[in-house]
């Protein structure tokens, strides 16, 4: 009894930070999203559905939603399959190359956002680093366009969700007996077939993780797309930013924020449901 | 016929010497133990037999094919790791069909297969069970089961025992005796439990410092020791620096540090030569009163006297011409009356010519 009264005291400020930092701030999103919506007019107040009618019954809105999930999945691959063979060489290479790694793998959260996306303009502009190899090896005449592309956004946010990926998937491998890999070839499997049976199955809780952390990373990144997407929204995060602050329709701008946050709950949720089914939460790894 | 051939294998680990030039022939169905300290080159050599190290000189054979250069994929070997190596995400039956499929054995094969395997360790029916619904005997039957269905060509063992409680590890070691007897396999057992390789093998190979002291069976190995280090793994108490005074009939008498020793080895030492006389606690004979002035007895007191239950363990102070000597004495119990003699009790010591052992230093 005592044990649990304690236990609440230690809990009552992170409870306290939860509601007033999350709980509240959504709660008033999704309660403005049934104001009336009205360019410039912030919060009008009444109650209304208009405003999901609108965003769901148009398919310029629908449009730039579906852009996001689709280039959060992209994201999300590209980032487990470059991930993964990076998270297995640090596994299997000396301290000291780790060390030196680990760093490296943190390096773009060392820096803000907003410098790196800016980086990648000096490599991928027009007058850029890749186009200005490419014409100076005669390879192109005219510059081919990066810059502003769904390319430049996915290759953006790529760059800031790795350390995520990578640091799951290796927590999930260092997890792994190293004998098992040895066990594995003794009974007849060359290497390919040692990671396809052993090392990834038992890795997948990492990249259970990893994906799941990287895909809300995605779908929620607003400096990346708003830098290397270019003007006008998007993203479905600038198409919020352009209600909220370029037209002031505050209402609008809540709804799309509310969708935002159900369509990303709601895939994550699923998604932990079905790795959990496979197993790949570690619930049989150990 | 020889299943197993290693020559001259040596294996480096930066200036130090894991292996140094190991060779050992194993006839088919044959039980050898690879006997040692930590560090020995024991466990070296097993993963040099299944390509997981590889070794910098010399040959290994399996089946009179040298698989010196061919991966452990390869080889058609099992093998038993201590910690088990289960797969963890996979059932008993996915466990010890992993072999079979990466042989592209059929499914209606592998079934049939996988069942035998799991009668001969005793755990038929386990099929269904993940690795860690099983107690840790169990998971080492597994991991024998896994071992033995693909007919490896030999089965290698690396301390596979060395997490089970001592009760569990008597049982396994005798079913293990008998399994691999029944189906005549050609095993390597690698451990640091001299017992355990006494029960186990047809060959003891005793390791120290990456060479192979000494090769034979438990009896020689046990009762013959060739080296003072052979003879310290194996259990003896007793060594005394000694000269040799020379032949005596059959008998050969010795000047071990003053006292007078005679032993029915053979000499190999000149006259004169100083050699190490080791003496088994257990073969000496521990009685009241005085020595008398034959050969092969001393007179001293004790310094302390330690009861085991089954046996009493004496340290028996015996004056030594470079000083008081320490040697120690097991006495089985017999009686109910715990130790039969108190620390600072005058005895004499004896023992039979038989069994001093001569080693050279």
């Amino acid at each position: 009894m005592m044990k649990t009264r304690t236990a609440l005291f230690f809990l009552t400020p992170a409870v306290m930070i939860m509601v007033a930092l999350l709980v509240m701030p959504v709660g008033y999103l999704v309660r403005f999203s049934f104001f009336v919506g009205q360019q410039g007019a912030q919060t009008a107040g009444g109650f209304t559905l208009a405003n999901y009618a609108k965003l769901l019954g148009d398919s310029f809105y629908l449009g730039i939603l579906g852009r996001t999930l689709y280039l959060s999945l992209i994201t999300t691959t590209l980032s487990v399959l470059t991930g993964y063979p990076l998270a297995h060489f640090m596994w299997k290479t000396s301290k000291r190359w780790r060390g030196m790694l680990t760093i490296l793998v943190l390096s773009p959260l060392l820096v803000s956002i907003v410098v790196s996306s800016y980086g990648w303009i000096v490599i991928l502009g027009n007058r850029g680093v890749i186009n200005n190899a490419l014409i100076g090896l005669g390879l192109i005449d005219t510059p081919v366009k990066l810059m502003f592309t769904n390319i430049a956004i996915v290759v953006g946010l790529v760059h800031i969700v790795m350390p995520f990926m990578v640091l799951s998937i290796l927590a999930a491998l260092e997890r792994i007996d190293p004998l098992l890999a040895e066990a594995a070839t003794t009974l007849g499997a060359n290497r390919l077939r040692t990671l396809w049976h052993v090392i990834l199955p038992l890795a997948l809780p990492g990249i259970g993780a990893g994906t799941t952390i990287v895909f809300s990373l995605a779908m929620s990144a607003y400096v990346t797309p708003a830098v290397l997407g270019g003007s006008g929204p998007n993203f479905i995060t600038t198409l919020i930013y352009h209600q909220f602050v370029t037209l002031f329709n505050w209402p609008f701008g809540a709804t799309v924020a509310a969708l935002l946050l159900s369509v990303s709950v709601g895939i994550v949720f699923f998604y932990v449901r079905v790795l959990s089914r496979v197993g790949a939460l570690g619930v049989q790894a150990r | 016929m020889t299943t197993v051939e290693l020559k001259k294998v040596a294996k480096r680990y930066g200036q130090t010497a894991a292996i140094d030039g190991v060779s050992l022939a194993i006839a088919k169905g044959e039980f050898v133990t690879l006997l040692g300290p930590s560090g020995c080159g024991k466990t070296t050599t097993l993963r040099v037999v299944a390509g997981l190290v590889e070794s910098d000189a010399g040959s290994v054979s399996l089946g009179n094919i040298d698989v010196t250069n061919i991966p452990t994929h390869k080889r058609n070997i099992g093998m038993v790791f201590q910690s088990h190596a289960l797969f963890p995400h996979m059932t008993v039956e996915e466990n010890v069909s992993f072999g079979l499929r990466m042989r592209g054995v059929a499914a209606d094969q592998r079934s049939t297969n996988i069942n035998r395997a799991l009668e001969l360790v005793r755990l038929p029916g386990f099929n269904a069970r993940y690795p860690h619904q099983l107690s840790g005997g169990q998971q080492q039957r597994v991991a024998l089961a896994r071992a033995l269905v693909i007919q490896p060509s030999v089965l290698l063992l690396d301390e596979p025992f060395g997490a089970l409680d001592r009760k569990l590890r008597d049982t396994m070691q005798v079913e293990l005796r008998e399994l691999t007897r029944r189906i005549g396999i050609t095993s390597i057992f690698v451990t640091h439990d001299q017992e355990e390789a006494l029960i186990l093998s047809d060959r003891i190979a005793v390791m120290n410092m990456g060479c192979i002291e000494q090769l034979g069976t438990p009896a020689e190995v046990f009762e013959r020791p060739q080296t003072k280090f052979v003879a310290d793994f194996m259990g003896v108490a007793n060594f005394v620096p000694a000269s040799v005074l020379g032949s005596r009939g059959p008998l050969t008498a010795l000047d071990a540090d003053g006292i007078a020793v005679e032993s029915t080895d053979a000499i190999q030492a000149a006259t004169g030569a100083t050699i190490e006389v080791a003496l088994r606690a257990e073969h000496i004979t521990i009685g009241e009163g005085d020595a008398g002035t034959s050969s092969n007895s001393v007179a001293g007191s004790v310094a302390s006297a330690v009861y085991h239950g089954n046996a009493s363990t004496y340290e028996v102070m015996v004056p030594g011409r470079s000083g008081q000597r320490r040697l120690v004495v097991r006495e089985a119990n017999r009686g109910a009356t715990g130790v039969r003699f108190a620390t600072g009790a005058k005895v004499a010591l004896s023992w039979p010519s038989g069994a001093v052992r001569l080693l050279s230093r």
